[in-house]
């Protein structure tokens, strides 16, 4: 039966693509990049590519959800119906939903909501080619548009997903790995911290499988963070602010 | 006392600063005794504290700040007051105290009194003033030191080159009040300038010239 399978993983360690197990594909990421909105990234890794925009804060609707004493995020993240093979229908569905809640909820963890009380902050995560580590790379983005809007948070959380193929574990699983192999794990993390604020398993692994694979998510994100900063950095490099009056 | 970074350096959020949590300034926050960034932007040392210039940061209100808002409601005791942004301020109707009459639409220019979990209560006693003609112009809060300058340099010039009075408010409303429209529009387009070449060094300079080449129409200060 294996015979007829295509391989995923080469004898000598090589994937699909090229990669070797502990690779993540080409990274690019941008802040910055939309000029209407508060603050913006954008992130390719691959074939995905997202863009992340922050609107506010700003005043909280329906008016009785504000709270007093902390602002209320909002997170919606979509797929354009061109970002996938074939076509997928424009509205909300129940995977974006749930994806919306997740990414809420772990940037929920940084950013410092505290600082404008009864305010909202809208997050938009449109996903524009999807090619496997959506949330992630769209997690990745948001915490960096939100740096760029200068909405205070604790850590940026860049993250990235992990592994099994063929017994063995990856780093950053490509679509077709992400369909064929054994278990997918996205992690994101705010690596000051070192905590996680992300972090879901589809498919089964060992317990030292896991310690593993978050190891080499460890590895990855630090990469990212990196990233991440200097994509913020670079908007500084001719910002010499003057004394103040 | 470790301090961990220098006058300048460009840090991002998440970076540590310093050991010492009484040197946390503005867009700082203290976790486990330590200080650390909270956002992107400049360090500047000062008063043995440690503050982040950002590029970019929603207005955050303190007591004493002077803001320009719109009043955009009016209740039984008091003015609700849009002071851009994300923020409405209350002003404790001012009627029974002075001659000043209000509506819905007028611009004031006033102080913030409290700001806190409470909300923005804004002063309305003596240093209220209704603003009834002009122009209202909006830029990012964080650049308004610059459009003050060095003990208030950049305000003295743009005032002094033009004839015009400015309301300048902490909340990133500008009220610039001219007697003629070509006036006010190139003190306008000066602010704007101020605000995108913040960084460029002799602003004060390329904002006199800008001012007198804008100002055709008006009377021209000096030999331009």
């Amino acid at each position: 039966m294996e015979k007829a399978e295509q391989r995923l993983i080469t004898e000598d360690g090589r994937r699909v693509d090229g990669r070797g197990l502990d690779e993540m594909r080409p990274v690019k990421i941008e802040a910055g990049v939309l000029d209407r909105s508060d603050g913006s990234a954008y992130i390719e890794m691959g074939k995905t590519k997202i863009y992340a925009a922050v609107y506010g804060p700003k005043e909280a609707h329906p008016r009785h959800l504000a709270q007093p004493h902390k602002a209320i995020l909002n997170c919606r993240y979509h797929m354009a119906s061109f970002s996938v093979e074939g076509r997928k229908a424009p509205g909300m569905t129940r995977r974006e939903i749930e994806l919306s809640k997740v990414i809420r909820q772990a940037l929920e963890s940084v950013v410092i909501l505290e600082e404008f009380p009864r305010s909202a902050i809208d997050i938009f995560i449109e996903v524009i080619q999807a090619d496997a580590g959506t949330r992630t790379a769209g997690v990745t983005a948001a915490s960096l548009a939100l740096a760029d809007a200068g909405i205070p948070i604790l850590d940026l959380c860049p993250g990235i997903a992990v592994g099994k193929v063929e017994g063995r574990i990856v780093l950053d699983p490509s679509e077709e790995e992400d369909k064929k192999g054994e278990a997918d794990m996205p992690v994101a993390m705010a690596p000051r911290l070192d905590s996680i604020v992300l972090l879901q398993l589809n498919g089964r692994l060992r317990s030292e499988e896991f310690r593993e694979a978050l190891l080499l998510a460890k590895k990855g994100i630090n990469v990212l963070y990196e990233l991440q900063r200097k994509a913020l950095s670079k908007k500084f490099a001719s910002f010499s602010p003057m004394d103040e009056e | 006392m470790t301090i961990h970074i220098r006058e300048r350096d460009i840090v991002t959020p998440g970076q540590i600063l310093s050991d010492e949590p009484r040197t946390a300034g503005a867009y700082t926050y203290v976790l486990n005794g330590k200080v650390y960034a909270a956002l992107a932007g400049v360090v500047q040392l000062k008063d043995s504290k440690i503050n982040i210039l950002p590029g970019k940061a929603p207005y955050k209100p303190s007591e004493g700040d002077s803001v320009v808002g719109i009043i955009i409601d009016s209740k039984p005791s008091n003015f609700e007051v849009d002071l851009g942004w994300h923020l409405v301020g209350f002003l404790h109707n001012p009627r029974q105290r002075s001659r000043l009459r209000l509506q819905i639409g007028d611009v004031v220019y006033t102080e913030v009194r409290y700001s806190g979990i409470r909300g923005v209560f804004l002063e309305g006693g003596q240093r209220l003033i209704k603003i009834d003609r002009g122009l209202l112009i909006r830029i990012s809060p964080v650049k308004i030191p610059r459009i003050i300058g060095k003990r208030g340099s950049m305000l003295n010039t743009l005032t002094s080159e033009s004839g015009c009075k400015l309301y300048v408010g902490r909340n990133g409303l500008i009220a610039i009040i001219g007697d003629s429209p070509e006036k006010e529009l190139a003190v306008a387009s000066a602010i704007r300038m101020i605000e995108e070449e913040t960084h460029i060094p002799g602003l004060t300079e390329r904002v006199t010239s800008h001012l007198r080449k804008k100002m055709i129409g008006g009377e021209i200060v000096g030999e331009g």
